[in-house]
């Protein structure tokens, strides 16, 4: 009994730890957001709250968790306030397979515990994918509930979109599969080790360049971010989706679609990019220095794909929604198609590698 | 299938990113330097003896295009031939701020200011009368005019002298 | 006379009342009989001698006293032969109406509703004869005629929310709305509409990120395709031209501000114009120059605030700020010239109210310098761009037979190759004494007309450098003791300056007898100022031929078969100004 007492003190602690730390990321993002776009756009961004506008996220969260909560005429109640639940709660999910640093166990008081990740399940990304594509019920959802025709338009296309691009970020990401051989998150990072050109963005035999692109390109697409932000695309559908909502339901929507954002950033590191490994063995340390660089290099690696995040809706226009689902079919499809056929083949050449 | 031009885009706002130099005026904080002849809030001028340079003569009411203006002109008491507006009254709520009625003042009783904040909680608190126009004159062209007859010679030749306006010492023809 | 009403004459000797060419201003006009008027418009738009294909406005004039009370006047342009010319009929208030011609020209569809709408000339054959500016379901009258009061009739002129200056203060009532009109927006539960499974419609607008002001348009969709768009103006009808004929000349140059309020210059200019064409009044060298070059400036500011806010519609954001950082350089410049940065007031009859300083001049100069880097660096952003590319090329075609039947003007037409430019066809300003080009597009789609205006932007930078090089010395406004205030210094001394001064400012000029329309290139294609004097300082009739209006007739026709992205897309791509739309 003291085992399972241990056990479940230890584990709520560390989804404590993991959930704060992403919450918080999500609160500094909507600052650094606004402030990368501002510096690109020759502006300044928010400056009013705080020195250099820093403390703007708090303002922006106080406003909207006292602000009216509206629930349009006509909706349907359960529905609109189960929405943006529903939406949030797969992103946040998603955070449990993540390993952030070394795979490392320690015993604490006769219980084994992975410090640097909540869970090592065996099928880590397919339990990730599985709850993101639930996220798109929320989406859905809340465009139904609405009752406004901007919503629903929104929802239906999120709809559209996300299953089309969840199919080819399921393919992409097969490759990698196949070189691994696991599912794992764990695995795969581990699979990475030793220096950056083992990482599977380049690894022999058959680097994964080119399904890390339909990998991104999609994750930009499941995440309804510029260019591919259809369901919510502000000068064509007012809001989307979240047209009606206000207030903290408004708040989760946002607070959703950034965890998507750094979910997907944490999966592209892991996948492609090493995880923690760092790009020389040198630079990881030894001992104990080991995981501090190692969550150094993973929080680097994810910094560089928001960044990318935030300089891709500076610079792009938007798609038009029949553009949209005819690349995400007639283009990206194939390629992560026949990236699965090279990689397997090249797998098979070079067996054990 | 390449994206260079995309990749040019990106260059381009990556650029602005790297070289950063923002054009943000921080309002509140840090304000723009108008120019001499900026339109803004309109304003009753005085001459430098303190006297209000309006004589009544209803040009500016006339000429106004949306009715902004309303004045009541009588005579000053004591002095017959001499007018001057009794009631003054703008509604800033309506005007267009396209100084026709500063052009058409024939005494240059009428100002455009620099001052532009005049957001309020009542629209009838932008309903000026004159001594509010007079004040915002005041606080914003310091330096005030000799009077007209001192001014200008024609002026002094055919209307000097005002009864009852005699000539300060300091004051003399140019 | 000319051969165009010769041949007409000719052809129509009953029909054709009167005809007469102004010598002074070089108008074309004709009487009508109204009974056939169906047959001289389509002998007009078809006959190759004639070749009206333009049809430029309709505009309608009350004359309370006269049997025949109503005048429908119709102004053509014939591209082929680049000559106007001005068709009246008359109608009586018994029996108020005349043979539609929108079977001949597309675009007479709203300009007839608005006929229609503002002063109840009922046109037999007219599609959809609905109110167009006034809501639909106002049942005060006509506003235009002369008998309806220029404050308004029924409640709406009874809303007492801006304090007036002879009322006296009235205590704000908790209860705005009476409880018996307040009514709970719900969705329609009646078994009708929740059967509708073909097509679904939309509201887009009033209230909405992009329809560029208060455009409102019931989107009928098919999926996210559109198989039938209603474009509902109005919603910003201010009752310009009725309030004109309280103004004098002189008072309605502020209110010309109000039209298109991204360019307000231009419309100075183009009213001006029309006053001068009106007046005969002949303008100073420099004045011509520096009017040229504020008309350019304003059309740079005009096509930056375009492009920007097309960028912004189809998603690409950081174009938006780039274009708007240069807008803010020339506003500087014109708040420096003027005081003002947006409704400037700039020009006047017979020149312009202030001069370029050389600290203008030289700025300007500088800006020119940088300018061309600036367009590159947009051009980076989108010329080439993939999805750039995806979202305008094919997007709203227009073919150029389509274009001139709606009478599109401006880069909306150019767009389609027609090259009809007013400051080639009948140069004005300095148009003839600078070198420049007109852009042309080709496949008359989105891209061509976005490539247009930017290259309309080089094309402009190169007329102000042009102008900047020679420019001479001299007055900046004509001396006219008559029609323009003399200097204000010569009132303060000289009696009779004074006097001009006074009965300017209090009476206006009296224009002579007459009428005239005189059409200006504004950056959204054609605005044209029709006025009729009748001897007095007030304008009898004046009818602004807003680009943008004329525009929105050819909406329905360019959006049928796109989709709701592609709709933000054609909103952008007239450059509306709903200032300037529902006047």
């Amino acid at each position: 009994m003291l085992d399972f007492g241990v056990r479940f003190a230890l584990t709520v602690s560390q989804i404590g730890v993991v959930m704060v730390a992403v919450l918080l990321t999500v609160a500094a993002l909507t600052l650094l957001e606004r402030k990368v776009l501002s510096w690109m756009q020759d502006r300044m961004g928010p400056m009013e709250v705080g020195p250099y506008g820093i403390l703007q996220p708090v303002a922006d969260g106080l406003k909207l968790f006292f602000k009216e909560d509206i629930i349009p005429a006509g909706a349907n109640r359960v529905m609109f306030m189960m929405a943006p639940v529903l939406s949030l709660v797969p992103a946040l999910i998603g955070f449990a397979v993540i390993p952030f640093g070394p795979n490392w166990t320690v015993e604490i008081f006769d219980v084994e515990f992975k410090p640097f990740i909540i869970s090592d399940i065996n099928i880590g990304i397919l339990y990730i994918l599985a709850f993101t594509s639930i996220g798109a019920y929320g989406i859905i959802l809340g465009g139904w509930s609405s009752n406004s025709k901007y919503s629903l338009l929104g929802g239906l296309r999120a709809a559209a979109q996300l299953i089309s691009y969840e199919l080819n970020v399921g393919l992409s990401i097969v490759g990698v599969l196949l070189l691994t051989g696991s599912l794992s998150m764990v695995a795969i990072t581990e699979a990475q080790a030793g220096g950056f050109w083992n990482w599977y963005f380049f690894a022999f035999p058959f680097p994964q360049a080119i399904a890390f692109g339909v990998f991104i390109i999609s994750a930009v697409a499941e995440t309804n971010r510029v260019p591919f932000d259809l369901p919510e695309a502000e000068s064509e559908l007012v809001a989307g989706f979240f047209t009606e909502y206000s207030g903290m339901r408004f708040a989760f929507f946002f607070l959703a679609e950034y965890a998507n954002m750094i979910l997907v950033s944490c999966v592209a590191t892991v996948l492609f990019f090493g995880g923690w490994q760092a790009p020389f063995t040198f630079l990881q340390g030894t001992g104990s220095f080991m995981w501090v660089s190692g969550i150094f290099w993973f929080a680097f690696k994810v910094s560089a794909f928001l960044f990318f995040f935030f300089w891709i809706r500076a610079t792009l226009p938007r798609l038009r929604y029949d553009q949209l689902m005819r690349f995400g079919w007639k283009v990206l499809l194939p390629i992560a198609i026949g990236n699965i056929v090279l990689t397997a083949i090249f797998a098979y050449i070079f067996p054990g590698s | 299938m390449t994206f260079y031009e995309l990749a040019m885009g990106m260059k381009v706002t990556l650029r602005h990113l790297l070289h950063y130099r923002p054009i943000t005026l921080q309002y509140p904080h840090e304000k723009r330097l108008l120019p001499e002849n900026y339109r803004g809030m309109l304003a009753l001028l005085r001459y430098d003896d303190g006297t209000e340079k309006c004589v009544g003569c209803d040009l500016c009411e006339a000429v106004c295009p949306s009715r902004v203006i309303r004045v009541i002109s009588a005579e000053v008491p004591n002095e017959p031939i001499k007018r001057y507006a009794k009631e003054y009254d703008m509604d800033m709520t309506r005007c267009l701020f396209c100084g026709l009625c500063v052009q058409a003042c024939p005494v240059d009783a009428l100002g455009m200011t620099r001052e532009y904040e005049w957001a309020v909680y009542n629209k009838r608190n932008l309903h000026l009368n004159k001594e509010q126009l007079l004040a915002i004159g005041d606080r914003s062209f310091p330096n005030r005019e000799k009077r007209l007859e001192f001014q200008h010679p024609n002026v002094a030749f055919f209307n000097l002298p005002f009864p009852g306006q005699p000539l300060k010492e300091s004051q003399t023809l140019t | 006379m000319h051969p165009v009403l010769e041949t007409l004459q000719q052809q129509f000797p009953i029909i054709i009342q009167s005809v007469n060419e102004d010598p002074q201003r070089h108008e074309l006009s004709a009487q009508v009989e109204r009974g056939g008027w169906g047959d001289v418009a389509q002998f007009l738009h078809d006959d190759p001698a004639m070749a009206f294909d333009h049809m430029t406005d309709i505009c309608s004039v009350d004359y309370p006293d006269d049997f025949e009370r109503f005048e429908i006047i119709y102004h053509f342009l014939s591209l082929p032969h680049g000559t106007r010319i001005r068709l009246k009929v008359r109608v009586t208030e018994d029996d108020p109406s005349l043979a539609s011609i929108c079977h001949i020209w597309a675009g007479a569809n709203f300009l007839e509703r608005e006929v229609f709408d503002l002063m109840g000339i009922r046109f037999t054959g007219h599609p959809d004869l609905r109110r167009i500016l006034m809501p639909e379901d106002y049942d005060e009258g006509y506003p235009l005629r002369k008998d309806f009061p220029a404050e308004g009739k029924g409640w709406r002129s009874q809303m007492d929310f801006i304090p007036r200056l002879d009322e006296p203060v009235s205590e704000w009532s908790a209860d705005e709305i009476p409880s018996d009109q307040r009514h709970q927006f719900m969705a329609g539960d009646s078994p009708d509409e929740s059967k509708r499974t073909t097509e679904m419609l939309l509201n887009m607008g009033p209230q909405h990120p992009s329809t560029h002001g208060v455009l409102r348009v019931v989107l009928e969709l098919d999926g996210e395709r559109v198989t039938k768009a209603v474009p509902d103006l109005g919603y910003l009808h201010r009752g310009v031209e009725k309030l004109a004929e309280g103004l004098n000349y002189m008072q309605i140059l502020p209110h010309t501000d109000r039209l298109d309020y991204v360019c307000a210059m231009t419309n100075n200019y183009a009213y001006v114009r029309a006053v001068e064409k009106l007046v005969g009044i002949t303008i100073p060298e420099r004045a011509e120059y520096v009017r040229t070059i504020v008309a350019e400036m304003q059309r740079i500011v005009g096509h930056l605030f375009w492009l920007g806010t097309q960028a912004l519609d189809i998603g690409a954001m950081t174009v938006f700020f780039f274009t708007f950082r240069e807008r803010e350089v020339l506003l500087d410049m014109f708040e420096k010239l003027c005081g003002a940065r947006l409704t400037l007031n700039y020009f006047r009859f017979g020149g312009v109210d202030s001069d370029l300083t050389p600290e203008i001049i030289a700025s300007l100069k500088e800006f020119l310098n940088t300018f061309s880097a600036h367009i590159e660096e947009y051009d980076t952003l989108l010329k080439e761009n993939r999805i750039w590319l995806a979202r305008t090329k094919g997007v709203a075609v227009i073919s150029g037979e389509d274009a001139i039947n709606f009478g599109l003007t401006g880069p909306s037409l150019r767009g389609s190759g027609v090259a009809y430019d007013i400051r080639k066809l009948e140069p004005y300003g300095m148009y003839d004494k600078v070198e420049w080009e007109v852009p042309l597009g080709k496949a008359g789609d989105t891209y061509d007309r976005y490539w247009i205006r930017v290259e309309e932007m080089r094309q402009s930078a190169r007329i102000i450098e042009q102008c900047l090089e020679q420019i001479p010395e001299g007055p900046i406004i004509a001396e006219d003791a008559k029609v323009i205030p003399p200097p204000k210094p010569d009132v303060m001394r000289d009696m009779q300056s004074l006097i001009h001064h006074f009965i300017i400012f209090t009476q206006g000029f009296k224009p002579p007898k007459g009428e005239t329309y005189c059409a200006t290139e504004v950056p959204k294609g054609e605005l044209g100022f029709f006025l009729i004097s009748d001897g007095s300082p007030r304008p009898y009739r004046m009818k602004i031929r807003s680009p943008s209006f004329v525009h929105m007739g050819a909406f329905d026709h360019m959006a049928r078969g796109y989709l709701i992205s592609d709709i933000i897309t054609i909103f952008g791509t007239y450059d509306i100004v709903m200032g300037e739309c529902d006047r």
